[in-house]
């Protein structure tokens, strides 16, 4: 029960941190100018790596405290998870070798960008296949491997892809200088609503083709729907906002859109691990092991959380002009 | 052209190679573990000594 | 056309993860140099090693990043390739890895960024504390991810029921028998590999005649860590030989080369073998005389047990074992003769004088990387046919992907990482081209280094730099 909360903690922290630089890089594509590319960029340069590591935290937590569940869902979300990390790779070396390039520097750009959008749209992918529900039989994966490319999946893909532009456009207008600012501006003020429409896309298609997840809104009847209602209530705040408002408001209103949004999916499929048809208690491991894992988290998770806020706050303000020197 | 000088050379050469090679059997234990143990703490203290010793470009280590 | 998924899974895996140590050896290696040339830059306020500094953190950096995307890759391809061992090991080896994330990369993710571009908003020693804290992170990381593959090598700690796995004692899970030397080995291969790198960039600009005083300083520093580390690398090679004789007697069985149960006495020592495994004997074997009973018994007389003691659905693939430990070996002995030359060539002062040790130290760049690419061979393929020693065969671990799922994801491994090491190459020379930027002369570790970390001046077409 406690690791499950942590790979949500995880999963959670993952999508947030990565999800506003996974978002920085898809509008890159959108940004004509060099030197704003250029900007944006600093903008997440400190502080990218540290990110990617909680997708790794909440992989590793699966197969330490569910290993049956890491089992299943790996060869059944194998070309997704491929892809995804395919991409995230060649989004990494592109960013890095940016650096040491000018005249290649447009061609790193359009790679980091590709890959960020396909991360995504793999991350909206699994998502959505998860939602769609896994087979399984005797414990293991009974499905095919190709069994994520239906409707369902693929929406939620795109919808993923729009929110981290969301968060992106709200780290910019947070970080950046004026002119990003205002290009975040004007993405945020078309990425807020296209996303919330999706989202309801999703959540309507989704109680459509899997029985499971209709009775659970039946037994949610009151939860769910308030959390859909702030959903919308913070969508609409934040499209309205995004012109005029303080830089602070849009990041933070994008992080609580998406932590609503996450709440809703943990509601939907607790107690299951593998929606629907694996618990959390039957994919455990022995306590010993979750043990291990969660005293271990408990000791070191405040200390990565301090100095990860450390090395943010040492990044803190607007990103400078001219990069950071190096 | 062998002149002194030449035969001094190899014969440095061939006595560290010969050191060498000695060493590089005591330190796998084919003599046995404490010769190994002694052989390895001779070689890394002299590899040391002499690196400080003999800083080679003049460096202040 | 009928392909196997499980020998493809395995060539995918056995791909990506000797891609992947490439870059952490490397980076485990740099991480501790840049934190030595920082503290002599600290120490003794000479911008040279400023200049040392810089130059290899580019190189350091781009190989970091490299290494960390490789590796996220290898945490989920356990449960993509080998599902049944994920969920069978995943009680023991899933809480290490998690705690060698929680521990090790946050820890260098963190400091990282301190460290490549903190210069001006921290302090020179908070700056060198990111260093260390990144040379830290990458041991203690190599240290969770060894026990871990120490225990697939010797397990322990664990009880079995019907197939399931649980940990009985973690201090035996963490520090299994063969552990507490195969981390040591691991990090002075490194360490090794580092100063290699660096001593080979420094001789190749002592032979063209540039950058005289990088030059210098480099080979220096990078001989002499090499002199102080490869004889206790020998020494716990040694070590690390016995325990898995004892542990794992099929491996170092199949690494000699011999097959009957009881060798000849004396025993060669084997160098080119054509080894015939479905015949159980070798078609051909050079060797030294006398050497195998020597080096492997500690006598003159001795006899050496073959492979045949291992019931042959156990045995590992001699060829592969055999040559793995030849070159990694063989190397081994390359590197020491090059340490004890350097310490000679130091006592007659000709170090950056004598043009064929220069040439053998540019030969002897990528050595460290060859060598550990060589013991890991050793270590993975004389476990098999076993992936938990004694506990689950390989064959028995797959995952129910089919055959193509794993040829297309092989394909497109294959494909985007070649398009790393392209780019990673292409950077590096790059950067050694370009040679180490110049440091302003009274550059100081003092207030602003805001002076003396000036922007690189980036690739400028018109620009042909010749520096001398």
């Amino acid at each position: 029960m406690l690791s499950a909360s942590f790979l949500t903690f995880a999963l959670t922290l993952y999508v947030i941190l990565d999800g506003f630089d996974l978002g920085v890089g898809i509008l890159l594509l959108l940004q004509p100018a060099m030197p704003s590319r250029d900007h944006m960029v600093d903008s997440i340069t400190p502080t990218w790596d540290g990110n990617e590591t909680w997708i790794i935290m909440a992989g590793v937590t699966v197969l330490a405290a569910f290993p049956v569940a890491y089992a299943i869902l790996l060869p059944a979300l194998y070309l997704p998870v491929i892809f995804m990390l395919l991409a995230l790779g060649f989004r990494g070396v592109s960013f890095e070798f940016r650096v040491q390039t000018k005249r290649h520097r447009r061609k790193c750009d359009i790679a980091f960008a590709a890959g960020s959008i396909v991360a995504a749209f793999m991350q909206g992918l699994i998502l959505g296949g998860l939602m769609q529900g896994v087979r399984v039989q005797n414990l293991h994966f009974a499905g095919s491997v190709l069994d994520i490319f239906r409707p369902l999946p693929v929406i939620s893909g795109i919808t993923l892809v729009v929110g981290y532009v969301v968060l992106g456009g709200g780290w910019l207008k947070l970080k950046s200088n004026l002119s990003v600012q205002q290009f975040a501006s004007r993405c945020l003020r078309v990425s807020t609503p296209l996303f919330a429409v999706l989202f309801g896309i999703v959540c309507i298609y989704a109680v459509n083709i899997q029985p499971s997840i209709r009775s659970e809104w039946m037994s949610h009847r009151i939860a769910l729907p308030c959390l859909v209602g702030l959903f919308a209530v913070l969508a609409g705040t934040l499209t309205a906002l995004a012109k005029k408002s303080r830089p602070t408001m849009p990041f933070f209103l994008g992080l609580l859109l998406f932590v609503v949004g996450i709440s809703g999916m943990a509601l939907i499929v607790f107690p299951n691990i593998v929606p629907f048809s694996l618990s959390l208690w039957d994919a455990a491991s022995s306590s010993t092991s979750q043990k291990f894992v969660l005293i271990g988290a408990a000791l070191v998770t405040p200390v990565v959380l301090v100095y990860s806020g450390f090395a943010y706050w040492i990044f803190r303000g607007r990103t400078p002009e001219n990069g950071w020197g190096e | 052209m062998r002149n002194s000088k030449d035969v001094g050379r190899l014969a440095g050469l061939t006595g560290t190679a010969l050191a060498g090679v000695i060493f590089f059997f005591i330190i796998m234990g084919v003599f046995g573990q404490r010769f190994a143990i002694a052989g390895l703490l001779v070689f890394v203290l002299g590899a040391v000594v002499i690196c400080r010793a003999f800083p080679a470009d003049g460096a202040e280590l | 056309m009928r392909l196997d998924p499980s020998i493809l899974a395995r060539i995918q895996f056995a791909f990506t993860v000797s891609f992947h140590i490439i870059f952490p050896t490397m980076s485990i290696g740099l991480a501790a140099f840049l934190a030595v040339v920082e503290a002599l830059w600290l120490k003794t306020k000479d911008p040279l090693y400023l200049q040392i500094y810089r130059f290899w953190l580019s190189i350091f950096a781009m190989g970091f990043g490299i290494g960390v995307v490789t590796g996220i890759v290898l945490s989920f391809e356990f449960g993509l390739g080998f599902a049944r061992f994920a969920e069978m090991a995943g009680p023991a080896i899933g809480p290490m890895i998690a705690l060698e994330v929680l521990t090790a990369f946050f820890l260098e993710a963190g400091f990282l960024g301190i460290m490549l571009f903190g210069l001006h908003r921290v302090g020179p020693k908070l700056h060198f504390f990111a260093s260390c804290m990144v040379a830290a992170g990458t041991v203690i990381s190599a240290s969770w991810i060894l026990s871990a593959n120490s225990w697939m090598q010797t397990p322990a700690g664990v009880a079995i029921h019907d197939g399931h796995l649980t940990v009985v004692s973690w201090r035996h899970v963490v520090v299994n028998p063969s552990w507490p030397y195969r981390l040591p080995h691991m990090v002075t291969a490194a360490y090794l590999t580092a100063s290699f790198m660096v001593a080979g960039v420094g001789a190749w600009y002592l032979l063209r005649g540039k950058h005289q005083h990088f030059a210098r300083r480099t080979v220096a520093l990078g001989t002499a860590f090499v002199s102080v580390l490869i004889a206790g690398q020998v020494f716990i090679g040694d070590i690390v030989y016995g325990t898995m004789l004892k542990y794992q007697p099929s491996k170092m069985q199949a690494a000699e080369g011999f097959w009957e149960k009881n060798s000849q006495s004396p025993a060669p020592y084997y160098w080119i073998i054509i080894p015939d495994q479905n015949n159980q004997r070798n078609r051909f074997a050079l060797g030294i005389p006398y050497l195998g009973s020597i080096w492997l018994t500690h006598s003159l007389d001795g006899r050496v047990e073959g492979l045949k003691n291992t019931p042959r659905d156990s045995q590992p693939i001699m060829g592969m074992v055999f040559y793995a430990f030849r070159i990694m070996y063989g190397l081994a002995i390359v590197m020491f003769a090059v340490g004890v030359a350097s310490l000679w060539l130091r006592l007659r002062g000709r170090l950056f004088s004598s043009r064929w040790f220069l040439w053998m130290l540019v030969f002897m760049t990528p050595s460290g990387i060859i060598a550990t690419l060589a013991g890991w061979y050793v270590a993975e393929t004389g476990r098999q046919p076993w992936v938990i020693y004694g506990i689950l065969r390989t064959v028995d671990a797959m995952s129910p992907v089919p055959a193509q799922a794993l040829l297309s994801s092989l394909i497109a491994f294959v494909c985007v990482y070649a398009v790393f090491i392209i780019v990673f190459l292409t950077f590096t020379f790059r950067i050694i081209r370009r040679g180490p930027a110049e440091a302003p002369p009274h550059a100081e570790a003092s207030g602003s280094l805001k002076n003396a970390f000036r922007p690189h001046v980036l690739d400028s077409p018109a620009r042909v730099v010749k520096r001398g």
